[in-house]
């Protein structure tokens, strides 16, 4: 009976990881999709992985894809020290070009987007991210 | 003295036989291999599993994401299994190592959930989340650092940086009753693990670790007033920095005082050590101006090779002390 509990507990913080594993999921793929522009943010953080760091940009996104045709942007992303900070995490190996492309994008003219799922009351999730509408790997 | 020079000191003095003598040094030798062995595994067990989450973060586009996310959850059910089956060997060694790389393996798998699915839940949530799930590996390990590890990543979860920054603030810019508070509260906390170690030892090494880390958090508040209040001279008033002083040595003091009622040579050592180099800190604060010349450097050497025989002289009669006998 020890063994049986003490097996139980050294498993449980798998269960916990692939029951959030399942449920990410199911919500990533029941939430309808909406597109938002995106604008540069000062990324600043310990967490290791590459990403892009972001702001929504609501003035440029198309705000009839939501419910009562309002841009619900206290949903999106987190609050960080200078307003709401969305990630896009990236392969390493494309980092630095989509890091210089994403600088670069006011002055080359390039648009980003990110797709993400949506569901009242549900967090968003990012889904894609979109240059010039493209697909951000069939861009670069 | 090594512990083959007192047993030969012993035997010499007719203390131990020589069967004896040859007995404690083949049980000291075979504590000793042991003893390098589970350093190894801890050290292996590290790097194994930092290695692991370095793979996580570089986020490999060759492989798809159900293919990361299945060997993610493999090797942590396959080291959890490991953990359990040492602890029923009785392998202590192979248990602190699968433990350290199921830990880390742990936050691995948080990360890469949180690339896969694009998550952006911050520092905070990201640690409390790692503490909470990883905390039946870490409370069966017998190794501190593992435990301080834990704590570390546990309050970094818990405590608001909204919360710790205003705190800060008040007493980098004021030197008042709310910095003692917060030392005497750290204090009171460590203390407050030690008690609860005595009871909880033989089950985990959780409340050790928790005393560790809030008396270190002690002595980095104690080193932060002393520092910024007691040697910046130019911002401070001789009355502040007589008070930092004082805040200083009567921590030291009180630390060393306590030493001796619990006859810890090593603790009344080191805080001896750190009110001397306290005090070399202050000399040289103060005359930090005639350093920055080559008359300055010959001083500065002559006074570091005056305050290593200081140090010298205090370590070896703290060794010689009465109250430590």
């Amino acid at each position: 009976m020890k063994k049986q509990f003490l097996a139980g507990i050294f498993f449980l913080p798998l269960i916990c990881l692939m029951s959030w594993t399942v449920f990410l999921s199911v919500t990533r793929n029941q939430g309808t999709e909406v597109k938002v522009a995106v604008m540069g943010y000062d990324p600043r953080d310990l967490i290791s992985g590459h990403y892009i760091a972001y702001q929504i940009d609501w003035g440029k996104t198309d705000c009839t894809q939501f419910p009562d045709k309002k841009c619900p942007a206290r949903e999106f992303c987190r609050e960080a020290r200078w307003g709401r900070q969305c990630r896009f995490y990236i392969p390493e190996e494309y980092a630095k070009k989509l890091d210089d492309l994403f600088r670069r994008r006011s002055s080359e003219g390039t648009r980003f987007e990110v797709i993400y799922a949506y569901r009242t009351g549900h967090k968003p999730m990012a889904k894609e991210l979109l240059i010039n509408g493209q697909p951000w790997r069939n861009a670069l | 003295m090594s512990i083959p020079e007192k047993i030969k000191t012993w035997q010499e003095n007719n203390l131990l036989s020589a069967q004896q003598a040859e007995q404690i040094l083949a049980f000291e030798r075979a504590r000793g291999n042991r003893t390098f062995w589970r350093s190894a595994f801890i050290f292996a067990g590290l790097l194994i599993g930092l290695g692991i989450c370095l793979i996580v973060a570089s986020n490999w586009d060759a492989l798809g994401a159900s293919v990361k996310l299945t060997g993610a959850f493999l090797l942590l059910g396959g080291f959890s299994y490991a953990v359990y089956w040492s602890i029923c060997q009785k392998h202590n060694g192979l248990k602190e190592l699968f433990v350290i790389i199921s830990f880390l393996l742990v936050g691995a798998s948080i990360g890469l959930i949180a690339q896969v699915f694009q998550l952006d839940g911050g520092w905070q949530s990201f640690a409390a989340f790692w503490a909470l799930l990883a905390l039946a590996y870490v409370w069966v390990s017998r190794v501190l650092f593992v435990g301080i590890a834990w704590w570390v990543l546990f309050l970094s979860g818990v405590l608001k940086w909204t919360w710790l920054e205003p705190l800060f603030e008040h007493i980098g810019k004021h030197l008042d009753a709310t910095s003692l508070t917060l030392i005497a509260g750290l204090w009171l906390l460590s203390y407050a693990g030690q008690k609860a170690n005595e009871k909880l030892e033989i089950y985990t090494r959780l409340a050790a670790a928790f005393e560790k880390v809030m008396m270190w958090a002690a002595y980095l508040m104690v080193a932060f007033v002393g520092v910024r209040w007691g040697m910046v001279r130019w911002h401070n008033t001789l009355a502040i920095e007589c008070f930092a002083y004082l805040i200083v040595f009567a921590f030291l003091g009180a630390r060393m005082y306590l030493a001796v009622q619990t006859q810890n040579r090593a603790s009344f050592k080191r805080n001896a050590v750190l009110a001397e180099i306290y005090i070399f800190g202050i000399f040289t604060s103060r005359f930090g101006n005639l350093f920055l010349s080559g008359l300055g450097f010959i001083i500065g050497g002559i006074l570091v090779l005056g305050f290593t025989y200081v140090l010298r002289k205090t370590t070896r009669y703290i060794k010689s002390m009465e109250a430590f006998q």
